[in-house]
């Protein structure tokens, strides 16, 4: 059993609630903070405790928050991202479902730390109820004195609302976010500016996943140190997978980052294998705009080390054997799935969320929609593999947010892995239309080349 | 993509006064408030959301208008709001709204034949509304509900883990032919 830190108590009958989330331990950290740390000091523990973002980038938390810019009579801002969009990722709906306080407390510690008196929580529109029950929480939160003004005779001032979004995936992206939160649509801003500059309204603002700042509150209270011994090498504490596709048993796992690929599948501590006999195909480790890999790259690096639940690990070999962390959401396709069906739907996702400001984007994923889709229903040449192939290519790195990236990569190590399953598509159109192309030969070990040097 | 729409041609709701009531006002005000002092151009998406639930699961130009209104908006700052986000309905729909998941994940679980099978039950494509006005289909795009799929979104609920069984249940509790209620 891996260690839990967020979720340990999310099962606890009534935890949800202020009384037993309290009783069970809850907000020591807010108390530890305030009355014994200054907001400096909070930073530089999230500093050490090596934390780092969980909405998807990975980019180091204590980092982020020392580059908040304080002017001199400007407000600051915490911003809690909970637009939880990415495809295959419902882990923060979870937390805080289950567990509300916990984002709160750590929505409070956060905000004493960098100095807003006023934080956000922009929530996806659809998780009406999940808003109902935060907006809960936080009226729990200030009857019992962690929000308002002066919390604990401390002198800090400090409330939080909850915002809802209302259906884009791009509001995910933060300074579409920020706009979004200004009551407009929600087209990215060109940066820099940064936030950490000029944010919402204007002012410096911090944007942080919902998993980021609930991991506050044990790094806080059991100190950064604890916190940093549990993982491997840059990928410190417990990361959030939500599991989804053909697997036994699927949901969201608090794990730590030690655990391998492979025992993350098959484990019955966690996805519990696939069912009904069938065999693991492709995987997409971390949200719908990572690289997908074949079953054979996916539990191996092509270095032929064991592929661990990391980091790093995860992206070793780059984007032309590896593929990436994300935001944890982790899908899982079976010998009887079809990568091309599967990637179109998530061109199609992406040109629906396209917010078209740049063309390479609006255009590009539109026509990779369309070209898939002739493919996907026999209809395809083979030189529209090398088309998909070019439009990916223009769009990665000229667009003003990195949507333009997440559209690509997906349709990128699609055809750099199964080529030969979309030139089977183009060559037997008819029989496509009957059956799958399965598993061929994408769990086969791979060859290593041989390291010592003739 | 911001979604085109002929907005401006639809009938708004005939017997429908566009106006809070004064609970539904004590409502905006308590959203401005969650915003600084001039900032309350903020408060945009949740009235919209609000003046939807009220006005009849719609925006009409009538309600976009009475929203610029409320917050001193131009009207043109409502509109090009309403028409980004997927969740604002621009045409008037069916009493209820089932709002099927099509995204990968999903159309891994089955997805595919939830929307067969909904049109097998109703007679309705996405995009569709029955002939009595009860029911509308819509397929959306991932919903954050992966694990638990396939899936719909009816109203403010998701339906989970869905199976025909389950949209039979479901149809016919919103029908009003049976009370049993599912989740
Ligand atoms: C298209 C797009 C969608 C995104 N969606 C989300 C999201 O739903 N939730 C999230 O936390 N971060 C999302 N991000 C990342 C945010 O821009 C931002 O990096 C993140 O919220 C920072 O928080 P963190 O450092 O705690 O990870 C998205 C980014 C892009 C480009
Ligand atoms: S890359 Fe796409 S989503 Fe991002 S700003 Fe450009 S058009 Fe909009
Ligand atoms: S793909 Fe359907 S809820 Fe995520």
């Amino acid at each position: 059993m891996g260690r839990k830190l967020l979720l340990e108590k999310a099962n606890v009958p009534g935890i949800c609630t202020y009384e037993v989330y309290r009783r069970e331990g809850g907000y020591r950290s807010v108390e530890k903070a305030l009355k014994s740390l200054s907001p400096d000091q909070v930073t530089e523990e999230v500093k050490k405790s090596g934390l780092r973002g969980r909405g998807g980038a990975g980019f180091p938390t204590g980092m982020k928050w020392g580059f908040l810019a304080k002017p001199e009579g400007v407000p600051r801002y915490l911003v809690v991202n909970a637009d939880e969009s990415e495809p295959g990722t419902f882990k923060d709906r979870y937390l805080m479902e289950f567990i509300p306080h916990l984002l709160i407390e750590g929505m409070i510690t956060a905000s004493y730390a960098l100095g807003s008196n006023r934080s956000y929580i922009y929530i996806r529109g659809e998780y009406v109820w999940v808003a109902e029950i935060l907006e809960r929480a936080i009226d729990e939160a200030r009857a019992n004195g962690w929000l308002g003004k002066n919390i604990l005779g401390s002198g800090f001032d400090c409330d939080i609302y909850v915002h809802r979004g209302a259906g884009a995936y791009i509001c995910g992206e933060e300074t579409a976010l920020l706009e979004s939160l200004e009551g407009k649509r929600g087209n990215p801003r060109i940066k820099p500016p940064f936030p950490a500059v000029k944010g919402l309204w204007g002012c410096p603002t911090v944007v942080n996943n919902v998993e980021t700042i609930a991991a506050v509150v044990p790094i806080i209270n059991d100190g950064a140190e604890e916190y940093a011994k549990i993982g491997i090498g840059k990928s410190t504490g417990t990361k959030l997978i939500s599991a989804c596709g053909n697997i036994n048993k699927p949901g969201v796992y608090e794990i730590d980052m030690t655990i391998s690929v492979e025992e993350f599948i098959y484990s019955d501590e966690y996805c519990g294998g696939i069912p009904a006999g069938k065999k693991l195909k492709a995987c997409i480790p971390g949200g719908s705009s990572v690289p997908i890999l074949p079953a054979n790259l996916l539990l191996k690096t092509a270095k032929g080390e064991t592929r661990m639940m990391t980091y790093e690990s995860l992206a070793d070999g780059g984007f032309v054997s590896g593929s990436m962390m994300g935001s944890g959401g982790f899908i899982v396709l079976d010998d009887s799935q079809c990568v091309v069906r599967h990637t179109y739907t998530l061109a199609r996702f992406y040109r629906h969320e396209s917010c078209g400001q740049c063309s390479p984007c609006r255009e590009g994923t539109g026509w990779m929609e369309k070209i898939l889709w002739n493919i996907e229903t026999g209809k395809g040449k083979m030189s529209d593999i090398d088309l998909l192939w070019d439009i990916q290519r223009k769009i990665e790195g000229n667009t003003i947010c990195p949507l333009g990236d997440a559209a690509a990569w997906p349709v990128a190590a699609a055809i750099r892995h199964f080529r030969d399953e979309f030139e089977w598509h183009v060559l037997h159109p008819q029989e496509a239309q009957q059956r799958n192309y399965g598993l061929m030969h994408y769990a086969d070990p791979i060859h290593v080349p041989n390291p010592v040097m003739a | 993509m911001p979604k085109s729409t002929d907005y401006k041609k639809e009938k708004t709701n005939q017997n429908m006064s566009v106006s809070f009531s004064a609970d539904k006002l004590k409502e905006v005000q308590q959203i401005i408030a969650r915003y600084p002092e001039e900032r309350q151009k903020s408060a945009l998406l949740p009235v919209l959301h609000l003046a939807q639930q009220e006005f009849g699961g719609w925006l009409s130009t009538e309600t976009m208008d009475y929203v610029a209104t409320l917050l001193q908006l131009e009207p043109i700052e409502v509109y090009e709001v309403a028409t980004f986000y997927s969740m604002y309905n621009l045409k008037p729909i069916g009493k209820h709204l089932l709002e099927v998941c099509q995204t990968g994940p999903c159309m891994l679980n089955g997805s595919e034949e939830i929307v067969a099978y909904i049109y097998e039950k109703l007679g309705i494509r996405p995009g569709q509304t029955t002939a009595d006005g009860m029911f509308t289909l819509k397929t959306v795009e991932c919903l954050g509900a992966c694990g638990y799929a396939p899936m719909l979104q009816l109203g403010k609920n998701y339906r989970e883990h869905l199976t025909r069984q389950k949209i039979d249940e479901l149809i016919a509790s919103c029908s009003g032919q049976s009370t049993v209620a599912t989740t």
